[in-house]
């Protein structure tokens, strides 16, 4: 079979996925009419993936893995360039055909689960694009490729979350998710300019072999933006909130994201990058750290849960924390083994889940009671440990805060500058205007009564008038309002500037400057 | 009393015959305990049929089973009372009619004994008739006015050679009809 054919692996369930969204494109509501149709391109979209996979399968049995291979060039500029390529070495056919697998499977479950559902269309759509997203992150040959599938996977993540999306919660959530992941995202980009600067492409054997030219800043620096990309997508501590909240979706789909596949894209790309971890022993042994903290978190959280869908994600946590964990001590062939094995077995319990009554005979069990001792602990683990308050103050309000900030600068300068009118001012125009046009009429005021009474009224207008001739009308009026409105502005930096936000800026921009 | 007839998904029958029973001992324990189940298995379909959101629970597709005791809807949600809306389309919702074949003496004095009787045909909850089974005669206990004679109106109830025709390529529920016995379908043919 011509290798050329393999690169068409992640492509039937995107093509799936744009046929479904050609149908709402159209405003044709398919409607539950249109199930069968819908559920069988799915179906054979996925089908034919997995078939593809298979196909690579065998012929790396036979004649070993095809490797790195290449459809053509997809951007070149310069010294830049994108290979359209994947790369099919056998850990990549094993995801692939874990993800073509599970795909698969949950699709094919769906079909039942989702019956006469109004938002049938709208889940297919979501889960074909994330089969075909999943299956470019596992083979992509490049890390842009790569950055496509993760950021497809995203969206559609995002928009199973919010599939019901009439609860305000569950649009919440979905929001929560999608912005958590920004953060890798934005390690990602990161990582991948810094890859196109340093060593010269983004071909994953080109990231993995020149960087042992690296300096170790330059590597620690690469190697930092994959390993944020990595520990948001698998809700490592301390992303590790979101991912609790995205259970909102339909259970197949929370099976297939959270529960087997994308909470696993963190640890294949860490796997990936197994050889420049080895290359920087703190960086390691800070993923250790923070999968042996996922880990435990897992764990505790697993133990307080009351729901099942909670407990499950939990004890995936868990599980995944330990893939880090193995992956930060340069064990990658058990965090590879692992991850398999997790991912079929989760699979499996997630899309058990909703009949979980079915198959537990006894009432649930009680926490242990050591925990249930530790009052303390109980409290933290049953409320996740506060990860997302935490997260709230340190990065949500400081952002929102940030971004007001922004805001009325652009409103009262740089407004004024280019000379917009001010928002929000109508109101405040037209009061102006009606003051203007019935000043002179406005009856004058008498302060007191009698004679006092109208010597202090003479008085005030007499001072008015002075204030008016003399002080703000006199010359280098203007320059003294430049400078008085210059000196509000100073002060406000000034009082900006002393708040935490601002120095965390101040500090970055001077790393950036100094690198 | 029910021979032919097609109630499409609506009936809950149990045998009962009146001349065994003159004291209504066997029809009292009868209309404590089955009554209150099909009045309970009823108002709980008819609410959820009536306001899925509120007194059912929503969509099956987002439960999260919680304290393996209920569901919630999603990660965080109130419980959820009631049907899911995957299970109020085989039933038709409606209020419990309770037909016994009994006299009306019996049934009386079983609704004076009985207050759980009493709570739920006094308050309209369910509805009780009865046929006597010597004239035929049908009454029905109307809340505050003791029982109504009912008779049955002139139209005639639909026939059908075999109910298949009367459902086959509908989901909702089709009217109830007299379906011809086998013995029936053989003189006709």
């Amino acid at each position: 079979m011509p290798e050329a054919l393999f690169t068409l692996i992640p492509l039937p369930p995107l093509l799936a996925a744009l046929w479904i969204a050609l149908g709402f494109a159209l405003g044709r509501d398919r409607g539950e009419a249109g199930e069968r149709g819908t559920a069988r391109v799915a179906l054979s979209a996925a089908g034919l993936s997995l078939l593809l996979v298979l196909a690579a399968d065998v012929q790396a049995l036979l004649l070993g893995p095809p490797g790195q291979i290449e459809a053509g060039t997809w951007l070149a500029s310069g010294g830049v360039r994108v290979a359209l390529g994947l790369r099919l070495d056998a850990f990549g056919l094993v995801m692939a055909t874990l993800v073509a697998l599970i795909g698969l499977v949950t699709l094919r479950f769906s079909v039942h689960y989702l019956h006469r559902e109004p938002g049938f269309q709208r889940f297919f759509l979501g889960m074909s694009l994330f089969t075909s997203a999943m299956l470019l992150i596992v083979t992509a040959g490049n890390a842009v490729l790569t950055f496509v599938g993760w950021e497809l996977a995203g969206v559609s993540s995002y928009l199973l979350i919010g599939y019901a999306y009439e609860r305000p919660r569950a649009t919440d959530n979905a929001n929560r998710a999608f912005l958590t992941n920004r953060i890798g995202d934005a390690g990602f980009l990161l990582a991948i300019a810094l890859c196109f600067a340093w060593v010269g492409g983004v071909e994953w054997p080109q990231i993995t072999e020149g960087a042992t030219d690296l300096s170790a800043l330059q590597l620690g620096l690469i190697l930092f933006g994959f390993l944020l990309a990595a520990l948001a997508k698998s809700a490592q501590v301390p992303f590790s909130a979101w991912i609790l909240r995205a259970l909102e979706g339909p259970t197949p789909s929370s099976a297939a994201f959270y529960g087997s596949l994308m909470v696993h894209a963190g640890v294949y790309l860490l796997i990936r990058l197994a050889p420049l971890l080895e290359l920087a022993p703190a960086l390691a042994a800070l993923v250790a750290l923070l999968g042996l903290a996922t880990a435990l978190y897992g764990w505790l959280g697993a133990l307080t849960a009351a729901e099942t869908k909670g407990s499950l994600m939990y004890a995936t946590l868990a599980q995944v924390g330990l893939m880090v964990l193995w992956c930060g001590l340069g064990w990658t062939e058990l965090a590879a083994w692992h991850l398999v094995v997790h991912a079929l077995w989760r699979a499996y319990h997630f899309l058990h889940a909703p009949a979980l009554m079915h198959w537990v005979p006894r009432p649930a069990r009680p926490v242990p009671a050591w925990l249930a001792r530790r009052r303390w602990l109980y409290t933290a683990a049953l409320n996740g440990f506060w990860l997302d308050a935490v997260g709230d103050a340190l990065a949500l309000r400081p952002a929102r805060q940030l971004a007001r900030d922004v805001e009325s600068f652009e409103e009262r300068v740089v407004h004024r500058l280019v000379g917009l009118p001010e928002q929000g001012s109508g109101v405040h125009s037209l009061a102006r205007w009606e003051e203007a046009r019935l000043g002179r009429a406005a009856p004058r005021h008498r302060y007191g009564p009698g004679v006092l009474g109208a010597l202090m009224d003479s008085l005030s207008t007499a001072l008015h008038w002075f204030e008016q001739r003399m002080v703000l009308q006199s010359g280098g009026g203007g320059l003294r309002r430049m400078v008085r409105v210059l000196g509000g502005y100073l002060q406000e930096v000034e009082a900006l500037l002393s708040q935490p936000r601002y120095l965390v800026l101040l500090i970055l921009a001077t790393l950036v400057v100094i690198l | 009393m029910t021979r032919g007839a097609f109630f499409d998904r609506r009936a809950f029958l149990i045998s009962y015959d009146p001349t065994q029973d003159p004291s209504g001992a066997i029809l009292e324990r009868h209309l404590v305990t089955n009554g209150a189940v099909g009045a309970g298995i009823s108002l709980e379909y008819y609410f959820s049929s009536a306001d899925n959101d509120r007194y059912g629970s929503g969509s099956k597709v987002t439960h999260n089973v919680t304290g393996l005791f209920a569901v919630m809807d999603g990660t965080a949600s109130d419980l959820r009372t009631g049907l899911p809306s995957q299970m109020i389309e085989i039933h038709e919702a409606m209020r419990l009619l309770i037909v016994v074949e009994q006299s009306l003496d019996v049934l009386t004095a079983i609704y004076e004994r009985q207050p759980a009787v009493r709570e739920l045909v006094g308050n309209a909850w369910v509805q009780l008739v009865a046929k006597d089974p010597e004239s035929g005669a049908i009454h029905r206990f109307r809340p505050g006015l003791g029982w109504v004679r009912w008779d049955p109106p002139a139209r005639p109830v639909p026939r059908a050679e075999r109910s298949q025709p009367c459902y086959a390529g509908r989901r909702d529920p089709c009217p109830p009809a007299l379906i011809a016995a086998p013995d029936e379908r053989a003189a006709h043919a």
